[in-house]
């Protein structure tokens, strides 16, 4: 894996032709798109063995996601958290730093916010949403920041770091409900309920939670960051050779920690809008593997954020409308699950056929 | 080696007017090699002169363009290691080619054809077959001992019983010496003579002058991809050595067109004291590397590569730490400083390997000419970079350098080698600077290129500029320099001024071997123990 899977110039390298500038992007969302039906084509298949017309079962799936307003508010619901975490995720494979724990970096976040959200209640909205999800990005940031600092300090290769800090949140998770935090009146291991004044509002009309707004604004703020600013050009610089950032003053290691840390930041505050704005409360399934799904929506984007916008919608889509084939045409949600993998891996053969044959212009 | 005995004449291996070209670069011209049955042949030469090519084409990595191999006295043509093997030939590269975690025995088994499943018995076997080459040749190797935990004058010979264990009869050991302590050196000598006389032939690729002249009988040196002659190593000495290994010395020895410059008083910029430092492995890659540096002037570090040249690159501009000694820039310790605080003193550094250090692959040519600067006006302002600033700028600097690139957007990764090293000159001249560490500036560049950087370099000192020069190319630093030295095994032997520039004497002391003639003044390094 490496982070060329983004088109390489970006806008930093801007170009005085429109048309220069925006061609290695039309060529790889065109690319994107030829994945994307091959996968759909094998996952036809996989459904037609199952003993469902696959045309059949992809209206159905359409009609779960986009059928009705409940549908498409649900999938943007869904979208919130793959989004948030994706664009954390983005900066730091970027860097060629491969945080594969953003799901326990998102449960620490999301007890840390919730706890301060159910037992220190400021009786405001105004103050405890803010509040609260500042914790909560703070508590993922150091969970994530563990993990750059053993990299950097160590050489301990964070896939194996980050992957393993994913169990050990998840039993501080599922231990605290049991006991400190558990909801004494309750009869599942879950906490008390967020307080009415510290739940997330909706957007007028939509039914999602104001967490959209702000994962669009940090899709914004982070494809900037990336490509307008010196320190997006440290990123890129760190992703394609540490060495050189070395030798031109970048210190790699420092950057090491401080992308972790906003890479768990950012899956802390997904956790935190979960807590808020969907479940109310902190809770057993609290994240369907969000923190892994966002590793999917990062890839499929072509480490870009706009990409992962449209892979966030696609893969909740995916989820939404496979509910609805199951309980249509009996389909395991396993093979619904087969057809976003399908999607990931088509993408990644497709990107490196891609190179080669830009390899043999040349 | 019974099976040969019956083959009439006595060379092991004839290689004959033997051509080897790369796209315009001739790497071998018309060489004629003859290697005797239990001969150590020496095969002598600068970087670049043409030995690993020829040793290659011998050991079946490369194939000749023109010209006879003949081994026992038999055509042969080899298209792989594995043909050569059969023939008897095996190789001990520079870098040993051995599994750190596995043991000796295990690395010599790896290699053995249509073993699947290793019975008690086979192993047993080949252990007692070790054991008999390491009590006949005294190659004292530890059969069960990891290789890491080895010596690397053991490790090497794991390497030569591994050869012989494939009943290799004609070794090639390329830089045998170079890895090796001189404790270790001593007590390699011994073992090849053991076995050159049980009808072993050996070639060993060395630019160690007196490792060539104590262990070879014959020595065939090359220069320039051509034989300049093969002598009996007891008919000769280091400096008739040295003067086939370097050229003609009447043809370049010189008198300096501004001789008064290297006597006037300069301002000092760069100046070591005692530098040590540690290579990858560990092991002493400087010692006690002393040198001053005035404004100005460009100073050579002359010498065969290998030899420390890239550790004194990395601890001059802060890349790696030294174990002791200091480095003054213009007065201030800079020792303990990184390399951003050191460009932001006015120190500049143009890498020997320029994707390394120098060059982000993956970002754009436009990128690349600000990535030591793109932090600072005019290039960020208040948090943003200035894009249309970066974009005239690499324009500017694409002109003025001729860089031949299809747009400022193409990805450095896809420069060729000359573009690629003229993106990072224009980006090291155009800042302010005022000392320079330049190693192997024209390293693979063409005739063109090279001039061009040279141009540059000349420009700059010429500007106030103080110049290191690390160069491995004695054209290079007889072009540039204004003094020079010789570094060897680590340590700086041999000083010499323009006007001194010899040849022969340089030469030498690129082989290990420093002469007080032609030379004012040696560093005390040469002493030191």
């Amino acid at each position: 894996m490496s982070t060329n899977l983004a088109p390489p110039l970006m806008v930093a390298d801007a170009s005085p032709s429109m048309v220069t500038r925006l061609l290695p992007h039309f060529k790889a969302i065109a690319i994107s798109g030829a994945a994307c039906g091959a996968a759909l084509i094998l996952g036809g298949l996989l459904f037609t063995v199952s003993g469902v017309d696959p045309l059949a079962a992809y209206g159905t799936m359409l009609e779960g996601a986009f059928g009705s307003w409940f549908a498409i508010s649900q999938v943007l619901t869904r979208t919130i958290p793959l989004l948030i975490i994706a664009v954390g995720l983005i900066a730091v494979f970027r860097a060629n730093i491969w945080n594969i724990g953003a799901e326990g970096q998102l449960l620490i976040g999301a007890l840390a916010g919730g706890f301060v959200a159910i037992e220190f209640p400021i009786e405001s909205g105004w103050l405890s949403i803010p509040f609260a999800m500042l914790i909560g990005a703070i508590a993922g940031g150091a969970w994530g920041a563990i993990v750059g600092w053993l990299r950097a300090k160590w050489e301990v290769h964070e896939v194996i770091t980050s992957l393993l800090l994913n169990f050990i949140a998840a039993l501080i998770f599922s231990y605290l409900l049991r006991g400190p935090l558990r909801d004494p009146m309750g009869f599942l291991p879950q906490s008390k309920d967020v307080p009415a004044f510290s739940q997330l509002p909706s957007i007028p009309g939509l039914g999602v939670n104001i967490g959209l707004l702000i994962a669009l604004a940090l899709v914004a703020l982070v494809t900037y960051v990336l490509t307008a600013t010196p320190y997006g050009m440290k990123v890129r610089m760190i992703g394609s050779s540490a060495s050189v950032a070395r030798a031109v003053g970048v210190d790699p290691s420092r950057m090491t920690i401080e992308l972790m840390a906003i890479s768990g930041g950012l899956a802390g505050l997904a956790g935190v809008l979960q807590v808020l704005g969907v479940q109310y409360a902190l809770l057993e399934g609290l994240s369907p593997g969000f923190g892994f799904t966002a590793i999917m929506v990062a890839l499929l984007g072509r480490l870009h954020p706009v990409g992962a916008l449209v892979a966030a919608v696609i893969l909740s889509a995916i989820t939404a409308g496979g509910n609805a084939m199951q309980i249509a045409h009996g389909i395991p949600t396993s093979a619904v699950a087969t057809l976003g993998a399908l999607l990931v891996l088509f993408l990644l053969v497709s990107d490196h056929l891609a190179k080669r044959a830009r390899g043999n212009e040349q | 080696m019974a099976t040969h005995q019956d083959s009439t004449d006595g060379y092991a291996v004839e290689m004959l007017s033997i051509g080897k070209r790369f796209g315009s670069l001739v790497a071998n011209r018309d060489v004629t090699l003859r290697v005797r049955r239990g001969e150590i042949h020496a095969l002598l030469g600068e970087n670049g002169a043409g030995k690993s090519t020829l040793m290659n084409m011998l050991y079946g990595l490369q194939q000749p363009d023109s010209g006879i191999i003949r081994v026992y006295g038999k055509d042969v043509r080899f298209d792989t290691p594995q043909d050569a093997k059969v023939a008897g030939i095996g190789m001990v590269h520079q870098h040993y080619m051995l599994v750190p975690t596995l043991t000796p025995l295990q690395n010599i088994i790896l290699g053995d054809k249509g073993k699947f499943v290793l019975s008690d018995a086979h192993l047993k076997n080949v252990r007692g077959r070790l054991q008999d080459l390491i009590a006949n040749y005294g190659l004292a190797v530890r059969l069960d001992v990891p290789i890491w935990q080895l010596s690397v004058g053991e490790q090497q010979r794991v390497e030569i019983l591994r050869a012989l264990y494939h009943e290799s009869t004609i070794l090639i050991l390329d830089e045998p010496t170079a890895m090796l302590t001189p404790k270790e050196v001593e007590q390699l000598l011994p073992r090849l003579k053991a076995l050159v006389a049980e009808g072993t032939s050996i070639i060993i690729i060395s630019h160690h002058l007196h490792d060539v002249l104590t262990i070879a009988d014959n020595v065939t040196v090359l220069r320039g991809g051509e034989n300049v002659g093969t002598l009996r190593a007891a008919d000769t000495d280091s400096r008739a050595l040295a003067r086939l290994m370097v050229g003609n010395i009447a043809n370049f020895s010189r008198t300096s067109p501004d001789g008064d410059t290297t006597n006037r008083e300069r301002e000092l910029r760069l100046v070591a004291k005692g530098l040590s430092a540690e290579g990858d492995q560990g092991q002493r890659a400087l010692e006690d590397v002393s040198f001053e540096l005035g404004a100005g002037e460009i100073v050579a570090i002359a010498g065969v590569s290998g030899n420390g040249q890239t550790e004194l690159e990395e601890v001059l501009f802060g890349l790696r730490h030294n174990t002791s000694g200091e480095l003054l820039l213009s007065g201030n310790n800079i020792v303990r400083n990184d390399p951003g605080q050191r460009a932001k003193a006015g120190m500049a550094y143009i890498p020997s390997d320029r994707y390394r250090y120098g060059l982000v692959r993956d970002l754009a040519v436009s990128s690349n000419l600000v990535v030591d600067r793109f932090r600072e006006p005019p290039f960020a302002r208040h948090w943003r970079l200035s894009l249309d600033t970066i974009q005239s700028h690499a324009r500017d600097l694409i002109g003025r350098f001729a860089i031949k690139v299809r747009s400022p957007q193409q990805a450095a990764g896809t420069l060729s080698g000359g573009n690629a090293q003229r993106v990072v000159l224009a980006r090291t001249l155009s800042r302010k600077i005022n000392t320079l560490i330049a190693a192997q500036p024209a390293r693979g560049l063409d005739v063109g290129a090279v001039s061009f950087v040279w141009e540059q370099l000349s420009a700059a000192r010429d500007n106030g500029v103080a110049i290191l020069l690390i160069s491995t190319e004695l054209d290079e630093v007889f072009a540039l320099a204004d003094r020079c030295y010789v570094i060897y095994r680590g340590k700086l032997i041999g000083h010499w001024h323009r006007d001194e520039f010899d040849r022969e004497a340089v030469g030498l002391a690129m082989g290990g071997v420093a002469h007080p003639f032609g030379s004012t003044a040696t560093t005390g390094a040469t002493h030191v123990h």
